[in-house]
Parts: C-alpha cells; sequence; structure tokens
C-alpha cells in the first residue's frame, strides 16, 4: 500500500495531534473513526511524531506519545495545541456546503447544522450569515418531494416535460433515480420508457407529474451524477461568425474552437443536434451573426414564426 | 529520514521561536537537512513552498541581531492557530453530513471538506448520504471568502479593468458565484460574477481594512434590472407550458394575470432592453411583449431584421 504524500499526512497528523493531546487517553479505534484515518497509517505517524520536538531535542523538549491497552496520549506537544486555521478553499467547501444543505428542502432551520455554521462564522469573521448566502434553485417543493419519493419507493411517474432544446411538449413515463441539485438547478435522473434509455430531466421543465402505483428494479449502480449537457459526435456542425456586439456567445455556449474571423469578429464552431437550442442563440445575437456552416434558414424561419404571432394582433 | 518527520520538526521550529530563523539556523536545529548547504538550501525552500501551499502561516522577517544580510522565517502563533468555534459533536455530524451531501465540483472540493472537518475535531458518525447537490468549486470564490472574514481588500480584473473592491458578501446564485462589495474606482456598491473575473482574485493590503455594513439579503438584480436605461414595465404574456418557467425567474410579484388557458401575463420592470430582449426570445414563439408599444415594436423590428 503506498502512502499518502507528506503534505497530506502532514494536514492530518497536525489536525489530529491536538484533539488527542487535549483528552486523557482516547482509544485509537475512536480517534481512527473520527478522522477517517486506518489505524496503520495513524499509528505509523504517531510514531514517528514522538521523535519531533526543537532543538536541542534533549527529552523535555520532545514530543511525548505513548499507547497503551489500545488507548494514546500524547504530551509536550504545546507546538501544536491547536490545529491550523481553515484554508480558504476548506472554509467555501465546510461553510457552502452547510449552507446549501441548509436550503435543501426539509433541512432544520435551527437545527445543529445552523448553529455549527454560526459558531465557524463567527470564527471565520465572516458571520454570523453575513459573508455568505447560497441559494439554490427554487423548484417547488411539492415536486422536489412528490420526486424524491417516488425515487425511494421506486414507483414510476408520469410526467409532462418541456424539452428546451426541441422546443416541444411531451408525456413519458420513467423510473425515477435520483433527484439532485447541479450548478444550482434541480435535475431528476431517471430511465425514460419512452426514450428506451437514461435520461436527465431538469426538474422546472417537468409541467406536470403523477405517481403511478407502478414499481420498478432500480439499476445496481446509483444512477445520475451531475452532468453537464454534451453534444454528440455526430450532431450537426455549425460555424458562425459573430460581430463584437455577439462575443458573449462564445462565452456562454460550449463550442469547439473560437478562431478570430476576418474583419474584428470572431468565428465559433460548435455541434448542436437541438435545433431550438441554435435557434436560440442565433435569435438573440441578430444581425451579429451570420452562419458559415449549418442550415442557413433556421433564424429566420423561427423569427418568422414569432412574428407571426406579433402580427395576427 | 521521512519527510513529514522534517516537516514535523521545522514547523515545531518556526513556532517556537520568538525570533525569526535564518536559514542556515533552521538546517542546523532541524535533523533532515542535508549537510551540504546548496542541497539544504534547496530543502528548506521546497519544504517552506508546501507549507504554504498548505496555508501555513511562514513569515519572513529581518531578524535581529547579527544577520543583517539575510532573512529569517518563523510562524506566529496567532496567524497559525484555529480559534475553537466551539462545535458540540451534534454540530459537528450535521458539517459531516452536509459535506457528504453537498459537494464542490473542484480538484479540491472533496479533500478540504475533508481536512476542514479534520482541523475542527472530526465527526463520529457513519454512512454516507449520497450526493444531492453540487456546486462549482471556483478557487476565487474561496479567496473572496476569505478577504471577506478578513475585511482586507482584493484587486481583480474585470472587463477589462483593474478593479480595487472592499469584499462585503460572496453569494451563490442561479448556478455562479458572486462577490459584492464597495469598488474604491467607482466609488460604489458592485456585484461580480466571479467566474467573470480575468485570472486571480488578489488580497491587498492589510485584514481589518474596512467595516462591513450590516448584510442586505438581496438577490442579485436579473440582467435586465443592470442597465442604466430609462425604467420601463414590460407587460409580457407566456404560455401554459413555460408560465412556471417564467415565475422562477421573474419571480410571484411579478405575475398579474393567469387566463382560463394557463398563460400567464407578468409586469416586468427593465432598464437593460437588449438582454430582457434576449430573455425574451429563449421563450420562441411561445411569448409576446404586450406593451408598452415602443418596446413591442423594438422586438418586432429584431425579428424583422433576422427573417
Amino acid at each position: 500500500m503506498s502512502r499518502p504524500p507528506a503534505d497530506a499526512r502532514l494536514g492530518r497528523l497536525l489536525a489530529i495531534v491536538p484533539w488527542i493531546a487535549a483528552r486523557d487517553g482516547p482509544t485509537v479505534e475512536e480517534v481512527c473513526r473520527r478522522f477517517r484515518v486506518d489505524e496503520d497509517e495513524l499509528v505509523a505517524d504517531l510514531n514517528l511524531l514522538f521523535l519531533c520536538g526543537v532543538h536541542p531535542f534533549t527529552p523535555d523538549v520532545l514530543v511525548d506519545v505513548t499507547f497503551s491497552d489500545g488507548r494514546v496520549w500524547i504530551g509536550m506537544a504545546d507546538w501544536f495545541r491547536r490545529p491550523l486555521r481553515l484554508t480558504p478553499q476548506e472554509a467555501l467547501a465546510l461553510v457552502s456546503a452547510g449552507h446549501a444543505f441548509l436550503s435543501l428542502p426539509g433541512a432544520d432551520a435551527s437545527g445543529a447544522l445552523a448553529t455549527a455554521l454560526e459558531k465557524l462564522e463567527t470564527v471565520l469573521g465572516i458571520g454570523p450569515g453575513e459573508g455568505i448566502d447560497v441559494e439554490l434553485a427554487g423548484a417547488p417543493p411539492a415536486v422536489l418531494d412528490a420526486l424524491r419519493e417516488a425515487c425511494r419507493d421506486r414507483r414510476k411517474v408520469r410526467i409532462g416535460y418541456y424539452s428546451y432544446g426541441r422546443d416541444g411538449h411531451s408525456e413519458r413515463v420513467v423510473q425515477p433515480w435520483q433527484v439532485f441539485n447541479a450548478g444550482g438547478q434541480w435535475y431528476l435522473s431517471a430511465w425514460c420508457e419512452e426514450a428506451r434509455g437514461e435520461r436527465t430531466f431538469r426538474v422546472d421543465r417537468i409541467t406536470s407529474h403523477e405517481v403511478t402505483s407502478d414499481g420498478f428494479d432500480p439499476p445496481a449502480r446509483p444512477g445520475g451524477t451531475p452532468a453537464a449537457y454534451k453534444p454528440g459526435e455526430e450532431d450537426p456542425v455549425w460555424v458562425v461568425d459573430l460581430d463584437p456586439p455577439a462575443f458573449w456567445v462564445a462565452e456562454s455556449y460550449p463550442h469547439d474552437s473560437v478562431e478570430a474571423a476576418p474583419g474584428g469578429g470572431l468565428r465559433v464552431t460548435f455541434r448542436s443536434g437541438e435545433p431550438a437550442w441554435v435557434e436560440r442563440i442565433l435569435l438573440r445575437a441578430g444581425r451579429h451573426a451570420r452562419v458559415v456552416q449549418g442550415d442557413p434558414s433556421l433564424a429566420s424561419g423561427a423569427a418568422r414564426r414569432i412574428l407571426a404571432r406579433y402580427r395576427v394582433r | 529520514m521521512d519527510r513529514l518527520e522534517r516537516l514535523v520538526n521545522l514547523v515545531a521550529a518556526l513556532i517556537d521561536t520568538p525570533r525569526p530563523l535564518t536559514r542556515r539556523e533552521i538546517a542546523e536545529r532541524t535533523p533532515g537537512y542535508s549537510d551540504d548547504p546548496a542541497a539544504a538550501r534547496r530543502n528548506f525552500e521546497r519544504d517552506k513552498e508546501l507549507l504554504r501551499q498548505m496555508g501555513f502561516p511562514v513569515v519572513v522577517e529581518a531578524p535581529s541581531g547579527d544577520h543583517s544580510e539575510e532573512v529569517g522565517y518563523r510562524i506566529p502563533r496567532e496567524q497559525y492557530e484555529l480559534p475553537d468555534p466551539g462545535l458540540d459533536e451534534r454540530e459537528l455530524e450535521a458539517l459531516r453530513l452536509a459535506a457528504s451531501a453537498v459537494q464542490l465540483d473542484s480538484e479540491w472540493g472533496g479533500d478540504a471538506a475533508v481536512a476542514a472537518l479534520r482541523k475542527l475535531g472530526g465527526a463520529v458518525g457513519a454512512g454516507e448520504p449520497g450526493v444531492a447537490a453540487a456546486l462549482p468549486g471556483d478557487e476565487r470564490a474561496a479567496v473572496a471568502l476569505a478577504a471577506v472574514g478578513e475585511r482586507r481588500r482584493v484587486r481583480f480584473v474585470y472587463r477589462g479593468e483593474e478593479r480595487t473592491v472592499d469584499p462585503w458578501r460572496v453569494s451563490f446564485h442561479r448556478g455562479h458565484w458572486y462577490l459584492a462589495g464597495f469598488d474604491h474606482d467607482r466609488a460604489a456598491e458592485r456585484l461580480y460574477r466571479l467566474d467573470r473575473v480575468d485570472g486571480e482574485l488578489r488580497p491587498d493590503g492589510p485584514g481589518g481594512a474596512f467595516e462591513r455594513p450590516p448584510a442586505a439579503k438581496a438577490r442579485p438584480p436579473m440582467p435586465w434590472q443592470l442597465g442604466d436605461g430609462e425604467p420601463v414595465t414590460a407587460v409580457l404574456l407566456v404560455d401554459a407550458v413555460q408560465a412556471r418557467w417564467a415565475r422562477q425567474e421573474l419571480g410571484d410579484a411579478a405575475e398579474e394575470e393567469v387566463r382560463p388557458d394557463g398563460s400567464t401575463v407578468f409586469r416586468v420592470e427593465v432598464t437593460n432592453r437588449d438582454a430582457f430582449r434576449s430573455f425574451v426570445l429563449g421563450f420562441l414563439e411561445h411569448a409576446e411583449v404586450l406593451g408598452p408599444p415602443d418596446l413591442r415594436a423594438e422586438l418586432v423590428a429584431w425579428l424583422e431584421s433576422v427573417a
């Protein structure tokens, strides 16, 4: 078994030492469980610790580690009486996870997590509740609850769904696997019986839901890790020239390449098999985008469809 | 000798010393450094870099006494030690559960949450609840949050311009991390989307540099509210199928009328007409600007230029 690198071991050790030193002989087993470390690794690192200290390394300036009866004591470690401060990444990871968790449906806003965050934010100087705010998208709690319950009870759900990429509405029966939030947006991962495939649905585009009495067997592996939309290899290629007012297209949408175009513009290349998705980009860019490769009539057709609505009045 | 042992001794020496230690003193007092001065120097530089990356406050100071040519190093206790937040077992377990249910998508997100929890004393519970949510793990959000806590100014490049900002608050809305603060160059409160910052956020100057105003829990404005245009109230009709999504974006308060067929009329304050047009075009033919007449005419003209 290869050991973790020295920095990972150092960080772990200097977090564990103050905890042990402040107590009267906790069991090695408890230390391992609490700090999620293998006993072999912990014992190896602690054995090395009691060769440590400061110049001139006489017994009065060496860390004292004692194992007895499955318990461990640490003395003479005043340099390490407290753990190192949290790094910016550590603070963000824990505090944002706590706030996001509190904003999940059904979280207890006044329970142990809320008081933990208050205390933590006070020592970090950001609180309480003043320096950070995490808001996940507001999908209707009733829909989220129903879908989560259906996942848990393994009940098929009949959903109405608006497909953004195809600009179409359809009804389908799905076997719901998991409800999750990724990048602030709620998703349902499921097996779609109509498409006979794994699909991810955005919860805010589910227009109706009806939990059926039909059960199903979930797949062995947990489905639906948060996945961003990825175009397929076989999807049509679009090459579009952009004027400066439409450069945001290159910043905001996934694309294969961007290069300088004649006349100070940008030439962006992307793939998409979802016409409505391309229509929106081209309509928003207006005259500031010109299709070099791809269906040149797509945007004008979409514009005429919308205009028809304005002209009947 | 194990590098871990050398590192522990180095940290102990730098914390223990009341005055900065020169590189030579460190090599003499810390076992594990090479007898060859050049090699010892390289070892120390590597160790120092690793400690700094891990967040150890290794400060450089001019040593007192005879070594006037050389700089010295030490770790000030008050910058090293995490103050005890006094978390009880239930609170630690609640943090552990939250950190396993909500993950930061980044190379460091998972490790950072585990490391943070260890520093706070670990947690005794078992079991993983499974991931319920994932947030983007933006390094700039981490730096911004630390600067908010230290009340330390930050500098960064945004929309091609250098900014000097008193950071007040970090927030996550609609899939993005934001920083709110006071922009010194513009002498006004501003909101920045952190993924649009060019390069890094750089802390600048001492901590405690400003007072933070009480938090205003305002959500970041929608794009069509970000502008200096003459305010206009748009009336927007959205078909039934998209009405819920529109309500989520515009807020319940914007809803004026739900028609018998389920289509919904919204009233929207607009100060940025370009952004509003982009929002409306996202509905394709499932929405219609009913008024005011000039806004409607503008949209028709835009579409005619494409049709």
